[in-house]
């Protein structure tokens, strides 16, 4: 047999099989896995969001599906979010709701009429938090000037003005991967360049980026004396294993710990940010709430006369972020940014355009929803 | 709640008032009880602006969310499971129109689609990529990607 490759969950591919086969084999194997792939993925729809959703409504009896938050969900601080059960599992999950516009399992959860559903993103936010509690310059400066990371990082890491769409794409997945604790092996599978291109990058964002990786030695320094992590809103996660014997179950505490401190941080400001805007709203009476919240997003729906001062709003509790200035004055070094969209429903929308934190395309959503 | 012995078969929706609120008032008793004793510790570890300025506060926020629900179009319910069945029929049907296909092979069974890409003479004979604890080849979708890599790394490398 020829060269045996071990990946994905160990499982092993005889390429002597392949070589073996004729051109015309090979591409009607290839399309019947695509083909199988494909339905066992549209089977999964059904059965998961078409039919879980159905079964929710029959049993909640209005055309609606409650849903579960959990503090205490996941190990890392951020929220989980589970169909309410009651008898048995139905509903859906928000959190792992598919974004595909082909089948869009998303637009089924719209607003009633006469009102907007408003959905809002925060834009690269665990590189914000990264960049701000690394305190590294460079990266910090690439987002106070508005730049879009990805480009910039390619341009310092290959030294040149123009980049291609593939040295963006390394240089998004190095910035994510050294984030996680991911290494030059991780990169090489990610981006299909080789093992020793990929150490030679890394290397070069280690000299763009020197902070973070004092940051990373620093996060797994103070877990190996202390044997737990904890972020800036004072939430901590204790990591046993850091004392292991098994250098395997040791590398992976301290990666655990170094997300824990950027993915924790992340989903508090987004929990500012929902608990900031909902107070808002109350108080200036607008006619809006928020109905969910899925990973870095706010879901809310607001009466089609309210949109404005809505969006304003959302944009100032998460821009400007005063309920995490007042309850726990942190300042953060570098803009947040979010990304709107007003539509009918959680799976359409027109994007808004703020400026100085007001919606400027309002006559462009009122138009989108008249149609 | 701790007085239900069963939470997973029990009827919530026809739960007496009555047991409702002492079911509550239990729990919150008992909350009360565990809170005092580990709110010094809260404080040693300095958990508590945490847990007194958000994680209490979105209490109330996410109560009213969950009370409130995500409401479900049914109209566009029926037409996304309409369209969804119908690509899987075409799917379904597509795949029973190669060669290699029998049409008593079922493609939801995990013995037939070994039978089907590995093991039967005149099929795929793409031979078990390896076997599982359970000593069948896997046609796990992690497997089957993999094996459709490999498919395409072999046809770029015949240009």
């Amino acid at each position: 047999m020829g060269k045996w490759d071990h990946r994905d969950e160990g499982k092993r591919i005889s390429q002597s099989v392949l070589q073996g086969k004729t051109t015309e084999d090979l591409r009607n194997s290839q399309k019947f896995i695509k083909g199988l792939l494909d339905l066992r993925k549209s089977q999964k729809l059904t059965k998961t969001y078409i039919e879980g959703t159905k079964k929710a409504i029959k049993y909640n009896g209005v055309p609606k599906v409650f849903v579960d938050y959990r503090f205490d969900g996941t190990a890392t601080g951020r929220l989980s979010c589970a169909a309410y059960s009651a008898k048995e599992a139905m509903g859906v999950s928000f959190h792992t709701l598919p974004r595909d516009t082909d089948n869009n399992i998303r637009s089924l959860f719209n607003c009633p009429e006469d009102y907007r559903f408003v959905t809002v993103d925060y834009a690269a936010m665990e590189l914000r938090v990264l960049s701000h509690i690394a305190k590294d310059g460079n990266m910090q400066t690439a987002f106070t000037q508005g730049a879009d990371l990805h480009t910039y990082t390619a341009q310092m890491l290959f030294n040149k003005p123009e980049i291609s769409k593939e040295e963006r794409q390394i240089a998004k997945a190095i910035s994510f991967l050294i984030a996680y604790g991911g290494g030059a092996f991780n990169l090489a599978e990610t981006t299909g360049i080789s093992v020793g291109r990929a150490k030679k990058i890394i290397g070069n964002y280690q000299n763009v980026y020197p902070a973070i990786f004092e940051y990373m030695e620093f996060v797994e320094k103070f877990i190996k004396e202390n044997h737990y992590a904890y972020t800036i809103f004072g939430r901590r996660r204790n990591l046993p294993d850091i004392t292991s014997k098994d250098f395997k179950v040791v590398n992976r505490a301290a990666r655990q710990g170094l997300n824990f401190t950027i993915q924790s941080t992340a989903s508090d400001i987004l929990l500012c940010g929902l608990l900031g805007t909902h107070r808002r709203l109350k108080e200036e009476g607008i006619d809006a709430k928020p109905v969910a919240t899925v990973h870095d997003s706010i879901e809310l729906i607001c009466h089609k006369d309210a949109t404005e001062r809505c969006l304003e709003i959302v944009y100032d509790e998460l821009v400007n972020y005063p309920f995490i200035k007042e309850h726990f004055n942190i300042h953060f070094d570098v803009p947040f940014k979010i990304d709107a969209e007003v539509g009918f429903s959680f799976g359409d929308g027109v994007e808004v355009d703020f400026q100085d934190g007001k919606p400027q395309n309002l006559q462009e959503i009122q138009e989108y929803m008249n149609d | 709640m701790l007085t239900i012995k069963n939470p997973k078969t029990f009827d919530w929706a026809n739960m007496a008032l009555s047991d409702c609120c002492e079911g509550n008032a239990a729990d919150s008793y008992f909350t009360l009880k565990l809170f005092n004793l580990i709110e010094k510790k809260l404080d040693d570890l300095g958990m508590s602006r945490l847990l007194n300025n958000l994680i209490m506060p979105s209490l109330s926020t996410f109560s009213e969310m969950e009370y409130e629900g995500m409401r479900v179009s049914e109209e566009k319910l029926e037409s996304v499971g309409r369209q969804l069945r119908v690509a899987n029929i075409e799917e379904e049907d597509n795949l029973y129109s190669f060669d290699q296909v029998e049409t008593s092979d079922n493609l939801s069974s995990n013995n037939d689609l070994i039978e089907v890409l590995y093991t039967r003479e005149g099929a795929f004979e793409m031979y078990p990529p390896d076997r599982t604890a359970k000593g069948t080849p896997s046609v796990s979708a992690p497997t089957l990607k993999l094996l459709l890599e490999h498919i395409e790394e072999e046809l770029k490398r015949r240009g």
